[in-house]
């Protein structure tokens, strides 16, 4: 097993930790700089794998509803169910590869990163040691060698209150623009789960480990907070400046995660009069929240396909209808 | 009542990436923070057939170096571990000693990571010591260098970037200095010079009556190495990957010479050569009136230990274990023993023999013609 390592170390975690150090070099010996530039490099590389990986989770998002109603049909089945699912799946071009696939190719280099980043910010005798035999002799990065762990207000080679909590916050907002609000009851607590964890558990490791990796991680999240806006929208997350939207989804997108099917549902629509009543099955709810942006479907007054018919606008009705449900 | 909800295969799958990427960081975080985790790694002294070393259990150790009878184990203090949530550290609150313990007068002194320095009677040896500086709290950061005596005073550097001078006598403080960067270099003092490298990449001459700066040399690394002061010269090595010789009167360079790696061990000088371990695996002989290589010398693992001499054996160290004996009249050199453990440590020597302090916290005793060894237990 030791070879594997030390093809790690010459393949991938050394070149990182000298370009790290040259970096850092550059950026005014600024050590958090070069984390930040090399995440943002790093992550611009990964762009096509991530935007993969991003759709990927969208489409099967939008599938959960189909996906849901076929288990639904074939409770009692669970092989034709199966068979259903992955005839359904195929249809649409999804493999719950293309989720996890680029996760797993990415996570090395994650993986890189983050050893680098500690072994850098190493303060102890037997950490320069172990630098020692990983700089490369004809860069110039031996004599950069400690480097300055001091950015902004952090020793980067101490951990931060402050970078825990950001680390969750940001990473939780990451986590709920991937959930589906319009999820059945299963996948909803499921999201919840994935929603809370995350956040959780790397903002708990942040108190205990360097805060040069909080660093790479906020940045991180970030990078990817945005790609993901600009690939799927804003997803789940409820913004208040947007009038409670979520891509169209409604303020009350969180009350309506679980609920039973074929029962009458009311969207928020403030700027208009009307409410829209839906009266669909739970794929068809699925749709429409999952629609490919919902705010404009709103706006235009029905730009969903055809097989939503069922939709119908109740003239003056919304507002007792919204003020009943206050 | 819900009922339990099965999780489908594809949250699944996510939730093991999840966990297996937080395991991954884990694990290898901890490997990597092993090596930037302190533990330790103190040479030693022998005085009247006593060793003096310091052990990875935090503890001042004294063995007899005719039978390896272990004397006393002492340990410095106990500190509260600093782990946090799901630290890598381990439950010892042990404090790591780098500083090799040193004999003044009938004063055994050590440096603690702690930032503290012990003293402790040699005549009559027990579990407290005869003083503590500072008495309250520590000097405000780790003490890597080891301890230098002088004139019934002691001298050493801290990580909170300042240079100490104590009264051997009592511990008490005669003057410190506070330079830029951390101080981790173990000082040396020719008449009334005090020599030692700063993190700040600047190498200082000091007065050591009071501590003023006389000169200081700049170079392009962070210095932690010990100098050697040898007649009007006095030899360093910085980050930068050269060793440097300069007159140590005035602080002008003479000469400089760059290797492939880091210069970590103290260099030995005898009869116009300095020979020079380096973590590139070689040792470098150097002519010390010009700077010009003599030879080398490639013994194929980082040499970060500081060699001995024994007559006209110098004996060094590789990391991975292996003691190699070197003739210095330049007949060649040989492989003593291999000790098949880690050596960090500034090798021992004493009456012939050489003691070796592994990273598996053992001693060992070789004898620097045969390679004969002897395992001491100093736990």
């Amino acid at each position: 097993m030791e070879w594997i390592g030390s093809i790690w170390d010459l393949i991938i975690l050394n070149p990182v930790i000298n370009i790290l150090i040259m970096l850092s070099d550059y950026l005014v010996g600024s050590f958090g700089l070069a984390i930040m530039v090399l995440t943002v490099v790093v992550n611009l590389l990964m762009y096509p794998l991530t935007q993969r990986q991003l759709k990927a989770t969208k489409a099967m998002q939008a599938m959960q509803a189909e996906i849901a109603e076929v288990r639904k049909k074939y409770a009692k089945d669970k092989q034709k169910a199966a068979q259903e699912q992955m005839r359904l799946m195929k249809e649409s071009g999804v493999s719950p590869a293309g989720c996890l696939l680029p996760m797993l190719v990415q996570m090395p280099v994650w993986i890189a990163l983050y050893q680098s980043v500690i072994r850098l910010l190493a303060t102890a005798p037997e950490g320069f040691m172990d630098l020692s035999q990983r700089l490369y002799t004809s860069w110039p990065v031996f004599s950069q060698i400690p480097l300055n762990s001091h950015f902004l207000w952090l020793n980067l080679a101490n951990p931060d209150m402050f970078m825990a909590i950001l680390v969750g916050v940001s990473m939780w907002v990451q986590q709920k623009m991937t959930t589906n609000p319009g999820a059945d009851p299963q996948q909803a607590a499921q999201g919840q789960m994935m929603l809370w964890m995350m956040p959780l558990m790397f903002g708990f490791l942040c108190l205990s480990l360097p805060s040069g990796l909080a660093v790479y991680w906020v940045t991180s999240t970030i990078i990817r907070i945005i790609m993901q806006y600009f690939s799927t929208g804003w997803g789940g997350l409820t913004l208040p400046f947007r009038g409670g939207g979520t891509s169209g989804k409604g303020p009350d997108t969180k009350k309506n995660q679980g609920r039973v099917p074929k029962q009458k549902r009311t969207l928020s629509a403030d700027d208009t009069s009307a409410d829209i009543v839906i009266e669909s099955s739970p794929a068809q709810e699925e749709r429409i929240e999952d629609g490919e942006s919902g705010s404009e479907s709103e706006d235009s007054g029905g730009s969903y396909s055809t097989s939503y018919q069922s939709i119908r606008r109740k003239a003056g009705g919304g507002r007792s209808r919204r003020n009943k449900r206050r | 009542m819900h009922k339990l909800k099965k999780i489908r295969p594809v949250y699944k799958i996510a939730f093991l990436i999840l966990t297996l990427f937080a395991v991954v960081i884990a694990l290898p975080g901890c490997s990597a923070t092993r090596g930037a985790v302190a533990r330790g790694w103190a040479g030693g002294v022998v005085e009247d057939g006593v060793i003096y070393t310091g052990s990875m259990e935090g503890n001042l150790v004294s063995v007899n170096a005719t039978d390896g009878r272990l004397i006393i184990s002492i340990p410095l203090e106990t500190q509260e571990p600093s782990s946090g949530f799901l630290s890598c550290a381990q439950g010892s609150s042990a404090i790591a000693i780098y500083s090799s313990p040193m004999i003044a007068d009938d004063l055994v002194c050590v440096g603690g990571y702690n930032g503290k320095v012990y003293a402790f009677s040699r005549s009559e040896i027990r579990q407290e010591p005869r003083w503590v500086y500072p008495r309250q709290d520590n000097v405000g950061g780790s003490i890597i260098g080891s301890i230098i005596y002088n004139n019934g005073k002691l001298y050493f550097g801290s990580a909170n970037n300042r240079v100490f001078a104590l009264d051997a006598t009592d511990g008490y403080k005669e003057w410190e200095i506070e330079l830029p960067d951390k101080v981790w270099s173990t000082p040396a003092i020719m008449n009334d010079t005090l020599y030692i490298g700063c993190f700040d990449k600047k190498f200082y001459a000091l007065d050591t009556a009071d501590g003023s700066i006389k000169w200081e040399f700049e170079t392009e690394g962070a210095i932690v190495s010990t100098p050697v002061v040898d007649g009007n010269t006095v030899y360093f090595s910085s980050f930068d990957r050269s060793l440097y010789a300069l007159n140590a009167a005035t602080g002008s360079l003479k000469w400089k010479y760059s290797a492939d790696n880091w210069f970590w061990a103290t260099p030995v000088i005898y009869n116009g050569a300095i020979f020079a371990p380096c973590l590139d695996g070689k040792i470098y002989i150097i002519d010390t009136a010009n700077g010009k290589k003599k030879s080398d010398y490639d013994l194929e693992s980082p040499v970060s230990s500081s060699p001995v001499l024994i007559d006209d054996v110098l004996v060094a160290a590789t990391q991975d274990g292996v003691i190699y004996g070197i003739d210095i009249t330049g007949t060649g050199y040989k492989d003593l023993v291999n000790l098949e453990e880690m050596i960090f440590a500034p090798l021992i020597a004493g009456d012939g023999k050489v003691y070796v302090h592994t990273n598996l916290d053992t001693l060992h005793e070789v004898d620097a013609k045969t390679g004969a060894k002897r395992e001491i237990y100093i736990k």
